[in-house]
């Protein structure tokens, strides 16, 4: 009986090179789609977060403030007297005043970090720790004298670095 | 006893051959669904640069409504918002009139450079106008194929 006869050298060499073809390209392919994923994952987030901001903010000043200060005691009114105008950086010295005549406002926290929605007796995060923001300002303009006082909004929502969003506002103050 | 034979040619090529249909049909379903998961995400960005034009008309019209109305007609906005109705009409690719058929100019200069953004403000009624009808269509391309996303929002005095 003959003995059952094993792979050449050249036939192993050349498996081993079809399989060295093809892993390369296989995994390229699962590669570019987690990519992509990670990509859609992350411009997901990063709306749905800078829409929640918006709406969240664009609500809270509309149905409430009636007037805007540059500091916590209500002493430096702004934007009350017709084509006025102000601007705060990072939020810390822009307060709103609601119609209980409590304060409340919008600021960065620490920059690249994350915005909150402060008052006397609330701290509320406005976005959770998978997205930063930076870039963030907050002003306000009034016209003239019988027309209420616009605040106006630029912040960057960003998912590390894989992708970003501008979100700009406008609302006025319509309990004025 | 006869040595344990090896395939022949024919089943070998017939292997091959189912082998690699189901090679062709894995590889045509992976690359369609790469290239729908790049048009989903382009369809994010033209949504918000769709929403990010309506909200700039919104702060516009709450701004002074009887300027607003002024700004009755058709515009091809592919670059930045400015503050106001003036300012952003200082940069270099936005302007009056209808987007021309080719101008895939991108949002604001920032890639993927494939979107055209289209703003068309229309007064119901005579003018003075109290009431009138934003459309933002925003169209974009892919290799094979142009999309496109249209968003519509009514401004009223009486809001």
């Amino acid at each position: 009986m003959k003995i059952s006869k094993s792979f050449t050298l050249i036939e192993i060499i050349i498996v081993i090179g079809v399989i060295g073809m093809a892993l390369p390209i296989f995994f390229t392919i699962i590669l570019a789609i987690l990519q992509q994923q990670t990509r859609i994952y992350a411009l997901q987030e990063i709306k749905r977060q800078g829409d929640g901001i918006v709406a969240s903010i664009n609500n809270t000043i509309k149905n409430n403030a009636i007037e805007i200060y540059a500091d916590q005691a209500f002493t430096t009114a702004e934007c009350s007297l017709a084509a006025s105008s102000y601007s705060s950086a990072n939020g810390e010295d822009f307060f709103l005043k609601d119609r209980l005549g409590n304060w409340f406002n919008f600021h960065l926290l620490m920059p690249g970090a994350s915005m909150a929605s402060d008052s006397a007796v609330t701290h509320i995060s406005l976005n959770n720790d998978k997205v930063t923001i930076d870039n963030f300002s907050i002003s306000c303009y009034r016209r003239g004298a019988y027309t209420p006082p616009i605040v106006s909004l630029n912040f960057k929502v960003n998912y590390g670095s894989t992708a970003s969003l501008n979100y700009k506002t406008k609302v006025k103050l319509r309990s004025y | 006893m006869k040595a344990s034979k090896g395939f022949s040619l024919i089943e070998v090529l017939v292997f091959i051959s189912i082998l690699s249909i189901f090679f062709v049909v894995a590889i045509a379903v992976v690359t369609a669904s790469l290239r729908n998961m790049k048009v989903d995400e382009h369809k994010i960005l033209a949504v918000r640069s769709a929403e990010e034009l309506l909200e700039w008309v919104t702060s516009e019209k709450e701004t002074d409504w009887s300027t607003f109305t002024g700004y009755v007609g058709t515009y091809c906005l592919n670059d930045n918002l400015g503050v106001d109705w003036l300012t952003t009409f200082t940069y270099t690719k936005n302007k009056s009139g209808s987007c021309t058929s080719g101008e895939f100019d991108g949002i604001g200069s920032t890639s993927p450079l494939i979107y055209k953004r289209q703003l068309s403000l229309t007064g119901i009624g005579s003018s003075p106008y109290n009431r009138i009808d934003a459309n933002v269509v925003v169209s974009w391309q892919e290799p094979n194929k142009t999309y496109s996303i249209s968003l519509d929002k009514t401004f009223s005095v009486w809001e």
